[in-house]
């Protein structure tokens, strides 16, 4: 087991077995694609190699873009204050969940800390939502870059 | 600063993954149906929070206990959920959530929006159908005259297909798409939003470029990025359709 699948065994022991099976496939295609990008000579990849960045690297970053697009970014949008209104001291109900104030700090909090492991990392938090492996490589390849003209 | 991975990188993140699963756990973990309506919920909120700068905004048929009821499902009968009341100069109107819509192409042709704006007190017919659940369980619709824009929600990427289907809710559900016909007009400062479909995920390059066209030639808007916060709804640069009402029949009547 390599670390991109130890960090998606983490975030999705206990998880309900559905969201469990949309990660996955998210990630399984993000893989897919990354394998394809990472053995052409696609320029990025390439350069993305002579920094030093493994094939596992990219996995884990695709293993985190995956679990947030799937379950970080819908719980993200909930818990957003797009601007102050009386509505939002409101507890929206919808069977078991409950989204109320209380709540929605809680997942706001969440979401601080999810974006908190980029900056331990000294990545981006974009990179949680870039679309595609396609997507994520280039954001990744484009920020080295800038990285590499500050120094 | 290191330019690209150094030695620990591997080792550290897993610990910051490990430390965020074991504190947030709870938190997150949610079933997909839930994921799938918080998400909506997200959306509903962001569309309260656009009509509140033209309306005033009541909660309404909250439950016992002050609480909102949410509907995710055309099954439940709407008359048992909340739903947003909207007064303005325009006229009232209401929020809801998951009415199915019963489209003025043709009376078989029925959807149901995420989310959408009637007119105040539009009818909502309940009836049993034969070809429903075998007639046992009640049948719930809006005629697609009373709506005055429907609201859909995908907690996904944009791809262009996605996109496209959109404008096949529009078409089904509004007159308007053809022909306003003088009883709405389009404009910056128009109160209410046109038919939008709000995307989790953001776009750039190809994706932007559509969805600016999509606008420009169509009564709807995309409104992506949902997800990470960077849809812009309210600000000035706001590239957003919105509309006024002229016809009379915009003002109840009681």
């Amino acid at each position: 087991m390599d670390t991109a699948d130890r960090i998606l065994d983490a975030l999705l022991a206990g998880v309900h077995y559905a969201v469990r099976r949309l990660v996955m496939q998210r990630f399984a295609a993000m893989e897919r694609e990354l394998g394809f990008r990472w053995e052409q000579t696609d320029g990025d990849a390439v350069f993305l190699r002579r920094l030093g960045y493994s094939y596992e690297h990219l996995r884990v970053l695709c293993a985190l873009n995956s679990f947030y697009q799937v379950v970080i970014g819908p719980l993200s949008a909930a818990s957003r204050k797009w601007r102050t209104t009386d509505f939002d001291m409101l507890t929206i109900r919808h069977g078991q969940l409950a989204l109320g104030p209380l709540e929605a700090a809680q997942l706001r909090e969440m979401v601080t800390r999810f974006e908190r492991i980029f900056g331990e990392i000294e990545m981006p938090f974009r990179f949680g939502a870039a679309n595609t492996t396609g997507d994520l490589i280039f954001v990744l390849a484009s920020f080295e870059r800038l990285r590499q003209e500050e120094e | 600063m290191t330019i690209g991975p150094d030695d620990h990188w591997l080792a550290r993140v897993e610990a910051s993954v490990e430390r965020f699963a074991r504190e947030f756990k709870t938190t997150y973990a949610k079933t997909d149906r839930q994921l799938s309506a918080m998400f909506e919920i997200g959306c509903f909120h962001l569309l309260v929070d656009f009509y509140a700068a033209s309306y005033q905004v009541t909660p309404e048929q909250l439950d016992r206990n002050g609480d909102f009821s949410y509907l995710t499902t055309p099954a439940g009968n709407p008359a048992n959920f909340s739903f947003v009341a909207l007064n303005g100069e325009d006229g009232e109107f209401e929020i809801r959530q998951q009415v199915r819509v019963t489209s003025r192409l043709h009376p078989d042709i029925a959807f149901t929006p995420d989310l959408l704006v009637l007119r105040r007190g539009s009818r909502i017919a309940e009836r049993l159908d034969e070809d429903y659940a075998g007639g046992k369980k009640r049948y719930f619709s809006v005629d697609s005259s009373e709506v005055v824009a429907i609201h859909e929600c995908k907690s996904l990427n944009p791809f262009p297909e996605l996109l496209v289907s959109f404008i096949g809710f529009v078409a089904a559900a509004h007159e308007y798409f053809d022909d306003a016909d003088g009883r709405i007009t389009f404009h910056e400062d128009g109160r209410h939003l046109a038919p939008t479909l709000f995307v989790g995920g953001s776009a750039r390059g190809l994706h932007l470029r559509m969805i600016r066209a999509m606008r420009s030639v169509l009564p709807i808007n995309v409104i992506v990025g949902i997800h990470s916060g960077t849809a812009n709804l309210f600000g000035i640069d706001a590239e957003v359709r919105r509309f006024d009402i002229v016809d009379a029949r915009s003002t109840t009547e009681s």
